[in-house]
């Protein structure tokens, strides 16, 4: 596992946000053992107090859960990662059409490109 | 009274005694004035640093930071104000709780690794051949190596292994990445953030390479010219102000 980090920003929110978006994707699955508190700590060199934090704040999303003296899993409730992925989705999405708005790209223009993508992918 | 009742009650004092302890400050600083000559290495510093904390103490070259971490340690003592680690004025008893890692190498070029933590532990009770052992694998060292063979990287290595073997309460370490090689200084901030016990230990590490090491801290403290140009939560300065520790840095002392 691999963190990059932007010392320029809380830190505890980029360790939060790795973890929904790989959870989102896939790369845990339902149910998956996390890493421990002090194994993220020492992989990203960050204070072990710092990935509490992230990690206290993954339980309230609901994505995790810590069982005591065993550690932090991946919930098993596949609606809220499916959730989790769509606010995802919907973020990169909300991301991407500001920035091709910025180019003078008008919704028709957006949903030609869209159809274009649908035939020449999979 | 029962025995069970008894037993709960011994329990219950013994909790409230380590409650007590965790959540006493490591440090108190009041009003610090320490003057060599006519210079004031520290002005009138004023810091609280909370147990089970990394803090990062930052300051160019000059600005009191050693001075500083010699006094809690009860190196020297200061010219006016007080000085309380755990509660109490440096002396014997805080000196069984807190290590001191010089910048500078103190050790016989002569010894080997194995003959020195031998020697450490011989002033150093406390000081576990177990974590040593593990420590020196995972720095790299070799216990048959003479100290005075080693690169400058692997003496400052050495040193946190000799400093992390001891598992002190509050450990004060003076410019630990200093002139070392990257793979080093990488390796001494994983080792710190993996051997760090927020339960009982804090943390005190001055620097002024502070990029490297600022994810490591809880709580940072500039300072200038002998004073606390600015202190506070890291991660709370970050949100705030949407620098890194390392651009304030920047901003409070230059």
């Amino acid at each position: 596992m691999r963190f990059k980090i932007d010392e320029g920003s809380p830190i505890y929110r980029q360790i939060l946000e790795t973890f929904i978006r790989q959870i989102a994707c896939g790369q845990w699955s339902p149910g998956e053992k996390l890493p421990s508190i002090r194994e993220v700590a020492e992989m990203a060199r960050v204070n072990p107090n710092t990935i509490a934090r992230a990690f206290q704040e993954l339980e309230r999303t609901g994505l995790a859960e810590t069982k005591r003296g065993e550690g932090t899993f991946v919930t098993t409730d596949s609606n809220a990662i499916a959730e989790c992925r769509e606010d995802t989705a919907r973020q990169i999405w909300t991301e991407f059409l500001e920035k091709i708005r910025e180019l003078g790209f008008t919704n028709a223009e957006i949903k030609r490109l869209a159809s274009g993508l649908k035939e020449e992918s999979v | 009274m029962s025995v069970t009742m008894q037993g709960q009650k011994q329990c219950q004092q013994a909790l409230a005694a380590v409650h007590a302890i965790y959540e006493q400050p490591a440090v108190e600083l009041t009003n610090l004035v320490k003057r060599y000559g006519l210079k004031r290495a520290l002005d009138g510093v004023d810091l609280t640093i909370e147990s089970g904390k990394v803090v990062g103490l930052l300051g160019h070259n000059g600005s009191g930071k050693t001075t500083m971490l010699k006094i809690i340690a009860g190196l020297r003592s200061p010219s006016s104000g007080t000085v309380k680690v755990f509660g109490m004025a440096p002396g014997v008893k805080t000196k069984q709780r807190v290590a001191f890692l010089p910048e500078v190498n103190a050790y016989y070029e002569w010894m080997t690794i194995d003959y020195l933590i031998d020697f450490a532990k011989s002033f150093h009770p406390d000081l576990s051949w177990e974590r040593a052992e593990v420590l020196k694998k995972f720095m790299d060292l070799k216990g048959e190596s003479k100290v005075g063979a080693l690169s400058k990287g692997q003496q400052a290595r050495l040193k946190l292994v000799i400093g992390l073997a001891r598992n002190a309460d509050l450990m004060l370490l003076d410019e630990p990445l200093a002139g070392i090689d990257p793979p080093s200084r990488a390796r001494i901030l994983q080792a710190l953030v993996g051997e760090f016990r927020q339960e009982h230990q804090t943390l005190i590490i001055s620097t002024h390479e502070v990029k490297e090491a600022e994810p490591i801290f809880d709580h940072v403290v500039f300072l200038r010219e002998g004073k606390v140009a600015l202190q506070g939560n890291a991660e709370a300065l970050r949100d705030s102000t949407g620098h890194s520790m390392e651009e304030l840095f920047g901003e409070v002392l230059e």
